[in-house]
């Protein structure tokens, strides 16, 4: 089965800014990798437990992975999640549909993990948030607005890195 | 004239650079370096290296991960050699291609230096294998077609997200 394109919508408040709604959707795009890295899926359950031939496996042990269920094998499918766009009614999350990250994503989602068809039991949905967890969010991002103290710590992080990343030729 | 919002945008650019100026010290870099060292070493043990991708125009070059070119068959049978010695390093296979074979370069990849702003990640240290340094064998191994001592783009990003949670919040929590 060709692999499905992973991604998720939540609907912003009406009177959000586009500010607001980017805020919004970072914030909801980090919050459902921390939850992934704790071993929960989209409704807050516990994802199912890795196979003995996975936790046998040598890319199991190179990673330094342990039990936990997190997700993460590099990282880079989790990190790969953003905020694809931010209309006034509709905020989607999730991949772009040609990446190898949208193919793992896929693998986790449906529990097909490079097979044709699912394996039983071994769906590990973490495209989606709960509209508890999705209103205190959404709570956060207003008082932070309103406040008139928008989080600038992506902007930040970005300038860190940049200056960071700065590469000399002369190594 | 400048605009209202010229002169707004230079205060909250202002108000950046201080935050940033102010978190980002030694100490910090050296975090950032060793979690840069992590992803690497991770990164390369799973058999991936780094490659060029030019997407759309020409002047877009993204940096992605990119499997290790396979070993080939001469090297495959000498590291047989080197298992029935006991010599192969057990993160590794015969066949598997991820710039391991007795573990030392990878192992000694570290921080060279390190100052604010700035952090050089190296290859440290002689062989115990060889003449050469693991420096010199790292060159070697990317001039070879592996390129692996950089960060991909999603790297980045995983090192902007460690250092939005790990440093740059906590010290505004301070402020």
């Amino acid at each position: 089965m060709a692999t499905k394109w992973q991604r998720f919508s939540i609907t912003p408040p009406s009177d959000f800014t586009p500010a607001m709604r980017q805020a919004l959707g970072k914030e909801v795009a980090e919050f459902v990798r921390q939850r992934s890295e704790s071993g929960l899926n989209k409704n807050n359950r516990p994802f199912p437990k890795y196979s003995k031939a996975y936790k046998d496996s040598l890319d199991f042990k190179n990673a330094g992975k342990t039990s936990s269920v997190d997700l993460t094998l590099s990282g880079d499918m989790l990190a790969d999640l953003d905020v694809l766009s931010n209309r006034s009614d509709k905020i989607i999350i999730g991949y772009d549909k040609t990446s190898e990250e949208n193919a793992k994503a896929d693998g986790n989602v449906r529990g097909t993990y490079g097979q044709s068809k699912p394996i039983p039991g071994k769906k590990r949905d973490f495209m989606g948030i709960t509209n508890k967890d999705l209103d205190t969010i959404t709570r956060n991002v207003r008082d932070r607005f309103e406040s008139d103290e928008p989080d600038g710590t992506d902007t930040v992080a970005a300038l860190a890195m940049a200056k960071l990343l700065e590469r000399r030729s002369d190594g | 004239m400048v605009s209202k919002f010229e002169r707004d945008l230079k205060k909250e650019l202002n108000k950046i650079k201080k935050t940033f100026e102010s978190t980002i010290d030694a100490n910090d870099m050296r975090k950032l370096g060793k979690f840069s060292v992590e992803m690497i070493h991770k990164r390369t043990k799973l058999g991936y290296g780094v490659a060029n991708f030019y997407e759309g125009d020409k002047n877009s070059i993204n940096q992605k991960k990119k499997r290790l070119k396979p070993l080939s068959p001469a090297y495959v049978k000498f590291r047989q050699r080197m298992k029935k010695a006991g010599k192969l390093d057990s993160s590794t296979t015969v066949k598997k291609s991820n710039l391991t074979l007795t573990g030392q370069m990878l192992k000694n990849l570290g921080i060279s230096s390190v100052k604010a702003g700035s952090v050089v990640l190296k290859t440290k240290g002689r062989r115990t294998d060889s003449r050469y340094t693991n420096e010199q064998i790292a060159e070697f191994v990317s001039d070879q077609g592996r390129p692996w001592l950089d960060l991909t783009d999603l790297e980045q990003k995983k090192l902007a997200r460690y250092y939005q949670n790990n440093i740059l919040k906590p010290a505004l929590a301070k402020i």
